[in-house]
């Protein structure tokens, strides 16, 4: 067997999944070559290394887990806070949006009823202005029918000169 | 207790059931987590997180697997996000350091050549460990760190990351042949 294939193959014989023809083989070769032997060496001793490594059982560790945990709850949001901006703030929304059109319509209705008002108050006026000069003959030209039809007699004539 | 047992009765808040669940897991899911990160401190850590986590979230434990399977995937997150989290804090103290003359390194570089030379080259060699696993592709690594530092079985690592039997023994064979190759490179320049 070649380096080479050794070397591809190292992990796997340190692990012992190779068959036992495989193993054999490398086996063979590594009593022969120092330089493949030298490199198993080493591959052993960091593959392994590895696990010595074990951290032990922590007496005080459920300790520190349980005041992570209250920790936890602590930092925890209220319910107000945590749902305030799912609920509460549609609902304000709504309430301020209700509001505006409450009072809008209430508006609107203030300045149609004073419309109406402002109406009858100037129909009131003419009736009054009416009412005065009915009485000093201001519009005296209604009641004088005699006049008022020579006024309109001479109107026609000086259009019929014109027209001439 | 049964697993089944201590799961129903975290479900109604009993909180003696909880200890036993710590007690009975965290060997096995500090190890889990130091495993990936190889700092017993920050393991300690991310266990602690895996145990809440695991507190908080009962009620999604549908018993399909293994009470064990669910506890190990939650550390193995818990874990690659640690290191994807870390990786990014050292680049940017990295960064820092280009633009620090602090002397800490200088005196880092004093206490390593107070190390035996034995010792320095153990440690070179973990290190070099280390290294190469974490830069396997994700899978890969997941699947040998379990394999090789947990000693879980095929079934087992299947289980905890979701995948076929047959999936898991692909990944860890890929794993090995590129942990060798890079290993034996790293012996051959030294």
């Amino acid at each position: 067997m070649k380096c080479n294939k050794v070397h591809k193959n190292l992990l796997f014989y340190i692990d012992g999944e190779l068959s036992s023809d495989k193993t054999e083989e490398i086996y063979n070769h590594l009593m022969q070559c120092n330089e493949c032997r030298k490199l198993y060496k080493k591959m052993t001793g960091v593959w392994n290394s590895a696990e010595e490594e074990r951290i032990p059982y922590q007496p005080f560790f459920y300790t520190r887990v349980a005041q992570g945990l209250e920790n936890n709850r602590a930092k925890e949001p209220s319910v107000l806070k945590k749902y305030g901006k799912i609920i509460l703030q549609p609902a304000i929304y709504f309430i301020v949006l209700g509001l505006g059109i409450f009072i809008g319509v209430q508006l609107g209705q203030g300045v149609q009823s004073q419309q109406q008002v402002s109406g009858n108050e100037i129909s009131s006026r003419q009736e009054i202005i009416e009412a005065y000069a009915d009485s000093n003959y201001i519009n005296g030209m209604q009641l004088e029918a005699l006049e008022a039809e020579m006024l309109t007699q001479e109107q026609s004539n000086e259009k019929g000169e014109n027209n001439e | 207790m049964t697993d089944q047992q201590i799961v129903r009765e975290i479900k109604h808040g009993n909180e003696e059931a909880f200890r036993e669940l710590v007690e009975k897991n965290q060997e096995m899911i500090i190890n889990v987590c130091y495993s990936f990160v190889h700092d017993r401190e920050d393991a300690m850590d991310i266990a602690q997180e895996v145990f809440i986590k695991a507190y908080n979230s009962i009620d999604k434990f549908q018993g399909k697997s293994k009470l064990s399977s669910w506890l190990y995937r939650i550390a193995v997150n818990k874990s690659l996000n640690f290191i994807r989290d870390h990786k990014r804090k050292n680049i940017l103290s990295s960064l820092d350091l280009l633009f620090d003359n602090s002397p800490d390194i200088s005196d880092k570089i004093e206490d390593d050549s107070e190390n035996t030379e034995e010792s320095f080259e153990n440690e070179e060699m973990k290190a070099a460990l280390k290294k190469t696993i974490n830069e396997l592709p994700k899978k890969q690594k997941v699947a040998l760190t379990l394999n090789k530092f947990e000693e879980l079985s095929y079934k087992e690592i299947a289980e905890v990351m979701d995948i076929s039997v047959s999936e898991t023994g692909v990944l860890i064979n890929r794993a090995k042949k590129q942990l060798q190759k890079k290993l034996i490179k790293t012996f051959k320049n030294q």
